[in-house]
């Protein structure tokens, strides 16, 4: 068996004659491709400097209960705030609940918010089920965790970051569904008025080439011939997109690290995206996970909401649960029940 | 006092102390939680936040050139996890054995003087050194109460080198003034009187209040020699091998001579022993042996010692003025130098059994109160407390001499070689370093306090540092006992009257 999956492996590798250009499957009127080069490279050095505060952000969310009319989730919402090496404040993160109420066309959510570093009071949310598609009472808790997400970010530019700084989101700087362009926008127009340097660093990239390779894994083949210890290439395009802000590259962190990742430059900001990349590949030294900025580690782990955790929610809360809601809950969770025996 | 770590985890009798980063925690050392408890560290170890697996990795990075690494926070991820026991419980003023866990995640501070107010110095208070948390000393003197703890045996079990001798010079040298107990201290080695070099004879009060007995006396001791005439038969339990029938005969010729017994012995023809019911080769054979060992021989019928020991004329009298100096509470040193183990040891049990038959008349006449409690030390405890030492007078004082105020102070480097029921009686240890496992073992098992987790702690003790675990204590006192050289020349520096 071993030896055919091996054979298997060896028919799938092989380096192409031509790697093709970054293609924009969707949305591909807003992008405007710029072919693969080697002069699209661009070396940089890592710096130690702690004259910039970096400041990472992360959201975790997990459910708790669901039934085919509603759900409860826990959102975590968490950042970081970084001077070189030395975290320079240390913040508890944003805790609330979330519960999801499932109309015939539309979805209520209310955050419950429990512990928060800025001030958030019960809100109420209406999702349009068109944006959740399937199995949507989980993405209303992905959804309005991302536009807390947008909001810590906001919350973060007024209250703990200076012109100059550096503000690191975990993902793209796009918006994907409908309410969140509000939140987004509200935060990009507070980076531009105190010119903070915004950038979205994606753990994963599903672009690809017109040869129909990956994107990632392209760029980083023809990177690995060049003499640069840290590079990032730019441009991948010119984006138009108007739910999309960032100014895509791919970067490579650490002159050993296994992974190079998509990072986007906040195109409303003018930024030294050397000294930017430079700040982060500071961070980027640790050896856990070379390579990645080691506050989106931290940032990661600390925002997490994990099944352990909500497993213990959901038996503290059985406890003193009504019944007509156990009996909703029991409509769902056969298999959960199944999965733990 | 500053924070230097935080409890995160444990039980009762294993408390988990985070060190904080850029702070030093020590094996030994004693923590303050809250103000009113105090945790003694027994262990420490290293702790991280990262997988084994992690950690593999990024040495393996370090290790193998992987340059330009860093670790994010390392203060945060690796840091060093003290493992702890709740040591004592400060309530009132008086401290109480814990009862209750700390609040989790309560700050630890180091300890300071002020957290020792409420140790005071008891009545007949012998101090024994100072607080010691970890390797730093603090200025809080140690005291158990001296008459109590002396009867009650004292056990200074160690290896070579960790400064019994010099626990041993502390201890005299502060009893020399103290009218509570008299001492009788043998002394194999000739180091307490100070021939040569400081000692008790340094101290103030030494002309009145020690003597100094040697084979070879220096201006102002006593000669050693013993008078055969003061040799019962018992005393040469222990000392001898005898068989019943040679044990027998002892009894018979002092039934008869009384104190002349030894003579007759080896005067007696066979006829005469045959008379008083034994046999020729008995009395042969036991002659050879009380020859060889008390020099004794018998020339045309008389009776003489050839021996630095041991005299057959004069000095009848030396035994019981040091048993006298004693109930003095005068301190009685014995140079047993220059003598083979078994003189050494019939010596030292002749003047004990003395000692310790006159107080059990005391405490039979109900005489007992108004005297010194006697204290013997004896090195190398297990030659007379050992299993295989048989019963003699030493055995019987550290089962039942605490009822007639007589105690032992045992000094040894093989404590598992003495009974654990003996251990277990002496209930007052001053436990030195000691690298051997199985004797710390031995010590831990028969300590008052709980001392199970200690044995790291008791072999990383070094020269001079002490646990003092005792009934006369609340807890298990770590101390650093004074250099005996220093406190001869602070008193003659400042001439102050000491303790």
């Amino acid at each position: 068996m071993i030896q055919e999956l091996w054979r298997i492996l060896n028919e799938m590798g092989g380096v192409p004659d031509d790697w093709g250009d970054p293609h924009f499957q969707h949305h591909q009127g807003y992008y405007e491709s710029v072919p693969l080069s080697t002069d699209n490279f661009t070396p940089f050095s890592s710096t130690g400097e702690e004259d910039k505060v970096v400041c990472c952000v992360d959201g975790g969310n997990n459910c708790i209960y669901r039934s085919p009319i509603d759900s409860l989730h826990l959102i975590r919402i968490y950042f970081n705030l970084f001077k070189g090496r030395t975290r320079s404040k240390n913040v508890k993160p944003l805790n609330a609940f979330l519960t999801v109420k499932q109309g015939y066309e539309s979805i209520e959510c209310r955050i419950r918010p429990i512990e928060s570093y800025m001030p958030i009071s019960e809100t109420e949310f209406i999702l349009n089920k068109e944006d959740l598609g399937d199995g949507n009472g989980e993405n209303a808790g992905r959804i309005i965790r991302t536009y807390l997400e947008w909001d810590t970010m906001s919350h973060v530019v007024e209250k703990h970051l200076d012109e100059g700084d550096i503000l690191v989101k975990d993902g793209v700087l796009q918006t994907s569904v409908e309410g969140e362009k509000e939140h987004s926008d509200r935060l990009y127009g507070l980076v531009e008025k105190h010119n903070i340097n915004l950038v979205g660093v994606a753990k994963s990239c599903s672009l690809k080439t017109t040869m129909g390779h990956p994107l990632i894994s392209a760029v980083r083949f023809i990177g690995d011939g060049l003499e640069e210890d840290l590079w990032y290439y730019h441009p991948l395009a010119i984006n138009k997109n108007p739910d999309h802000k960032g100014d895509m590259a791919i970067v490579k962190y650490h002159p050993r690290s296994e992974y190079v990742f998509r990072t986007e430059f906040y195109e409303g900001v003018d930024m030294d995206k050397k000294e930017v990349l430079g700040h982060l590949a500071n961070q980027a030294k640790d050896p856990l996970f070379l390579g990645y900025p080691y506050g989106l580690v931290d940032a990661d782990m600390k925002a997490r909401v994990t099944d352990e955790e909500t497993r213990h929610l959901r038996r503290a809360g059985t406890d003193r649960m009504r019944k007509e809601v156990s009996y909703r809950i029991k409509a769902l969770d056969a298999h959960d029940r199944l999965s733990n025996l | 006092m500053t924070v230097i770590g935080q409890i995160i985890g444990g039980e009762y009798g294993e408390l988990y102390v985070r060190q904080k980063a850029r702070k030093t925690i020590e094996i030994g050392e004693l923590l303050s939680v809250g103000g009113d408890v105090i945790l003694q560290v027994h262990d420490l170890g290293y702790d991280s936040l990262m997988e084994d697996d992690d950690l593999a990795r990024i040495s393996g990075m370090q290790l193998e050139g992987y340059d330009d690494t860093a670790i994010m926070e390392e203060e945060i991820r690796n840091y060093i996890c003290a493992r702890a026991k709740l040591l004592v419980h400060v309530k009132d003023g008086t401290a109480k054995i814990p009862k209750k866990l700390p609040p989790f995640f309560d700050q630890v501070r180091r300890v300071s003087e002020e957290n020792f107010e409420f140790l005071d110095e008891p009545e007949n208070g012998l101090y024994l050194g100072k607080i010691r948390s970890g390797s730093r000393v603090l200025d809080v003197p140690v005291y158990i109460d001296g008459k109590k703890a002396l009867s009650h045996h004292i056990l200074i079990p160690a290896t070579t080198g960790r400064g019994k001798s010099n626990l041993v010079k502390v201890m005299l040298w502060n009893l020399i003034p103290k009218d509570y107990c008299g001492m009788l201290i043998i002394d194999p080695h000739d180091e307490y009187y100070g021939r040569n070099e400081l000692g008790a004879k340094d101290h103030p009060e030494a002309p009145n209040k020690v003597e100094y007995y040697s084979p070879n006396p220096p201006p102002g001791g006593y000669s050693l020699k013993v008078n055969t005439n003061l040799l019962r038969p018992w005393d040469l339990r222990g000392i001898i091998d005898l068989t019943s029938a040679q044990t027998d005969a002892m009894y018979v010729y002092y039934g008869i001579y009384g104190e002349e017994w030894l003579g007759s012995i080896m005067v007696s023809d066979p006829e005469e022993a045959k008379i008083h019911g034994v046999q020729e080769s008995t009395l042969d054979v036991l002659r050879r042996k009380l020859s060889l060992a008390i020099d004794i021989n018998e020339v045309n019928g008389r009776v003489y010692c050839d021996s630095t020991i041991f005299t057959t004329e004069g000095n009848e009298n030396m035994m019981n003025q040091i048993v006298e100096s004693i109930e003095e509470g005068k301190k009685v040193i014995l140079d047993t130098s220059s003598m083979p183990q078994d003189k050494e040891l019939l010596i030292a049990g002749m003047i004990t059994s003395r000692v310790f038959n006159r107080y059990k008349h005391y405490k039979e006449k109900g005489e007992l109160d108004g005297k010194p409690t006697v204290s013997v030390v004896i090195e190398e405890a297990p030659r007379v407390l050992g299993e295989r030492a048989g019963r003699n007078v030493f055995h019987t004082i550290a089962r039942e001499g605490r009822k007639f105020r007589v105690g032992l102070i045992a000094i040894t480097q093989l404590s598992s070689m003495i009974p654990r029921e003996l251990l277990a009686n002496m209930n007052t240890k001053i436990i030195l370093g000691n690298e051997m496992r199985s004797e710390r073992e031995a010590i831990i098992g028969s300590v008052a306090q709980d001392l199970s987790k200690d044995s790291k702690n008791i072999a990383s003790l070094d020269k001079g540092e002490a646990i003092v675990s005792s009934i006369f204590t609340k807890f298990a006192v770590p101390i650093k006992i004074d250099l005996f050289d220093d406190i001869v020349e602070r008193k003659e520096r400042k001439n102050l009257k000491f303790f």
